[in-house]
């Protein structure tokens, strides 16, 4: 599991995120992941292409990130997920409380708007 | 009707697992090694994969009180419509059947962070049995190939 962070302006971070999300891959980055996202009070548009397997300890995760941010007035959009990672997306709470959208382009509109 | 291409001789992996969260990567390997040749669809195999990480993972966080050592035997039953894994443990009594289902939130802000291990095994099971029997859990989760696309 690894975690690349990117700027793509002053307000806007790319945080990626590549492996799996499960037990391990979260124990793994989730200090790293969360320091990403409440970096610099910037918006944060998490990529999931490169992520191959979440389950509850990955919905865990970023539940918590989107939590931290919005009490410091910023947002978390997530973009890219593999069918599979999405379908277990959409079945949880997350996709109705975080925006999840196809590509990068989609989520910067999002953050810029 | 057949839909799983069984291996001739290895239809059943039986392993024991300590109860401490890095067992679940070799539980991992080992059913994936183990389903190798019965060629099921990914999603089939994704589907194991979560209901082997959060079952697992309800059990080794959750079930026993005391942090001595303890055992959780799992099963995996290569049948011909579907895979089978049985998990038994020693832990206090525990039906995962009986656990409601998480509440959709309004905002992120009174959503639970936890608690959708369980929902996730529902989902993707295909049949779930739970018994109490002589002190022990058994959990018996049955999961059917995806339909090849």
């Amino acid at each position: 599991m690894e975690v690349l962070v990117t700027n793509v302006s002053d307000r806007v971070t790319k945080v990626g995120l590549a492996g799996r999300l499960d037990t391990a891959g979260v124990d793994r980055v989730e200090a790293k992941f969360l320091a990403a996202c409440a970096a610099g009070g910037s918006h944060a548009l998490v990529d999931l292409s490169a992520v191959t397997f979440i389950a509850s300890m990955g919905i865990r995760m970023l539940i918590s990130a989107s939590r931290a941010m919005a009490l410091r007035k910023t947002k978390l959009v997530l973009f890219g997920p593999q069918p599979l990672v999405s379908d277990v997306l959409n079945h949880t709470a997350l996709s109705d409380v975080i925006p999840i959208v196809a590509d990068e382009s989609s989520a910067i509109a999002l953050v810029e708007v | 009707m057949r839909l799983i291409e069984a291996p001739l001789l290895a239809a059943q992996l039986r392993l024991a697992l300590r109860n401490e969260l890095e067992e679940i990567g070799r539980a991992r390997l080992a059913l994936l090694q183990f389903l190798a040749s019965a060629k099921l669809p990914d999603r089939t195999i994704y589907r194991l994969e979560v209901v082997l990480e959060e079952v697992l993972g309800n059990i080794i966080r959750y079930a026993f009180t005391e942090p001595s050592p303890s055992t959780i035997e799992l099963t995996v039953t290569l049948a011909a419509d579907a895979v089978v894994l049985t998990f038994e443990d020693s832990g206090k009594p525990f039906d995962l059947l009986s656990v409601p289902e998480p509440s959709r939130p309004r905002d992120i802000s009174s959503t639970n962070v936890g608690g959708w291990g369980i929902s996730l095994v529902r989902k993707f099971a295909d049949g779930l049995h739970y018994q109490r029997r002589d002190g022990r859990n058994l959990l018996e989760v049955r999961i059917a190939p995806d339909p090849l696309r």
